[in-house]
């Protein structure tokens, strides 16, 4: 059996930075497109001669061939992906080709979450792979209990699509928290899970969904089950190093999981006792 | 091999003190990797022409005894030789069954022959038994 | 404001009431400030609805916000031990609802009451843990730009 999938070349449509390290890229298919990707899903993007980098959707556009991916430049690959301001030498520009393989690994289990409060958490850069799961709630009025979507960021200017945020406001509870405010911050200031006092959280039947740096995860997955939400139903987003997106090159392990196959999105059921273990 | 079902055992012994010992031992080099029969393990390498117009990616052979395997932007995230010792041999006889519903060994005796100090996982799966089994007063702590 | 404040949530009916008949509704216009850096620390409040930011004077700039409270929050705690001072500045970011609990009329019952006082202490401690440990995690400063050694 090869286990050799060749990348889809496709097309930077817009590259928008969305703050001073992370920039949006939405790609379109040069020609066959990918199977539809589901929220939480991500795909492997090559920069040709570079390398290859798992990337979660931040979203699903059109008829499901449009794909945003929000990278933040944190290493070789992803600092190739980020044009970060005009002058930058390095950075893709609209026209770039870049080779894309997906959709890989579990998305948020969304069927789960039918009927229930959906209780979106995001730390940073964390709020892109739950973007889709704010744009898949709002377009389905009706199908799901109330929305709330509480972020924590570095300081405003770290807030990614703050237009949008905005704009979820009318049909969502939405919650922002700083760690540094900056002159002009009316907002909260204090750590995610400080947001939550503020929510009302029917604990019999809310879904939460989060994703952000480990810690960030492993306390606020602490806070949610102190406030009496059962471990299956707290969905989290993890990250380990991928190389192939296909439980090919054994990269991803975290202990029995193949991560870019068992994950990104796990229940923490299976995966607290996990990532309580040092060096796993 | 111990007469215990070692997928338990790898899965219940991941803070037995016995891993310091082994890897107070073990150099790290991967040799065990390297000559085992299901290490399957890649890595990929890029490279380019100078004009930048001709990319290629090859797929090598890689270890989980490298530090660069478990690299998590800006750091690794197995960085002592205890956690990679503990990976490559809780893969190998627990994990592999959650993975793949078999043992990950079949006892060819290759790592024990080609280990430059003679780690032999057989005997360092009886000490992970032996200390899983230890009596319920010696837990190890200060009296 | 959403269900009971946690510090209230965890207290029995009987302590909960009468806490609450001991409260006072007060609004405060965003902008006010509710006490400062060395005031007599002589109430405490429960917010419902908006959002209180916590301050420290520095001369020469405006005050630099360490934290804020909001709805469902407990707001003040130097009011439990001596010398009841505030240790920082409090003002309204917006329009602020809160039950407010003059210190010396809790105090009191909890004084003759030691379950009551035991409960209510263990709850504020509860709540000052939990802020503890989110400023230690704020500390980590986990969202900062990485670095290779970092």
């Amino acid at each position: 059996m090869s286990t050799v999938t060749p990348p889809l070349p496709y097309r930077v449509a817009a590259a928008r930075p969305e703050t001073a390290d992370a920039v949006s890229l939405e790609l379109l298919p040069v020609a066959a497109a990918l199977p539809r990707f589901q929220p939480g899903q991500f795909a492997m993007v090559y920069v040709f001669g570079v390398g290859e980098v798992p990337i979660s959707v931040s979203a699903i556009r059109g008829s499901g061939d449009a794909l945003v991916h929000t990278v933040r430049a944190v290493g070789a690959v992803s600092g190739a992906l980020c044009r970060l301001r005009p002058g930058d030498v390095v950075g893709l520009r609209p026209g770039d080709v870049v080779g894309l393989r997906g959709p890989y690994g579990t998305g948020w289990d969304l069927d789960s979450a039918a009927g229930a409060d959906v209780l979106v958490i995001a730390g940073g850069i964390g709020l892109a792979p739950l973007r889709p799961v704010v744009h898949h709630v709002l377009e389905r009025p009706g199908e799901h209990g109330r929305l709330g979507v509480l972020v924590g960021a570095r300081a405003a200017e770290d807030l990614l699509y703050r237009d949008e945020l905005r704009r979820w406001r009318a049909s969502a509870r939405v919650e922002v928290t700083v760690d540094r405010p900056t002159p002009g911050w009316q907002g909260a200031v204090g750590v995610v899970t400080g947001l939550l006092d503020r929510v009302e959280l029917r604990e019999e039947n809310t879904c939460a969904l989060l994703c952000g740096p480990e810690v960030m995860i492993r306390h606020t997955a602490q806070a949610l089950t102190a406030r009496g939400l059962p471990a299956h139903r707290i969905q989290v987003s993890l990250e380990r190093n991928m190389k192939c997106g296909t439980g090919h090159c054994g990269h991803c392990q975290l202990g029995p999981l193949l991560l870019c196959l068992d994950g990104p999105v796990v229940d923490c059921a299976g995966s607290q006792s996990l990532l309580a273990v040092r060096e796993l | 091999m111990p007469e215990a079902d070692l997928h338990q055992l790898m899965a219940g012994t991941l803070d037995a003190p016995r891993w310091d010992d082994v890897a107070s031992r073990c150099l790290t080099c991967g040799n065990c990797t390297m000559v085992c029969p299901t290490c399957f393990c890649t890595t990929t390498e890029d490279v380019t022409d100078l004009t930048g117009d001709h990319a290629e990616r090859w797929r090598l052979w890689d270890s989980c005894f490298d530090l660069d395997f478990s690299y998590l932007h800006a750091g690794t995230v197995r960085a002592s030789p205890r956690s990679r010792y503990r990976q490559w041999l809780t893969h190998k006889l627990g994990t592999w069954y959650d993975q793949f519903g078999s043992s990950g060994c079949v006892g060819c005796g290759r790592c024990i022959v080609w280990c430059p100090v003679a780690i032999d996982i057989t005997e360092e799966a009886a000490a992970l038994h032996d200390w899983a089994n230890r009596p319920a007063d010696d837990g190890g702590a200060p009296a | 404001m959403t269900g009971l404040p946690a510090l209230l949530g965890g207290l029995p009916e009987t302590h909960r009431d009468q806490l609450l008949a001991i409260a006072r509704d007060r609004s405060f216009p965003g902008g006010e400030r509710l006490f400062d850096e060395g005031g007599a620390a002589d109430r405490f409040w429960l917010i419902r609805s908006g959002e209180v930011a916590l301050d420290l004077y520095v001369p020469g700039r405006p005050p630099p916000v360490v934290e804020t409270v909001g709805p469902g929050q407990l707001l003040g705690w130097s009011w439990l031990f001596p010398p009841y001072r505030w240790h920082l500045g409090a003002q309204a970011l917006a329009p602020v609802d809160a039950w407010e609990f003059p210190a010396d009329q809790v105090r009191a019952p909890c004084t003759a009451d030691p379950e009551l006082g035991y409960r209510l202490t263990l709850r504020c401690a509860e709540v000052i843990a939990e802020r503890l440990q989110a400023t230690r995690i704020r500390l980590l400063d986990l969202y900062a730009p990485r670095t290779a050694a970092s």
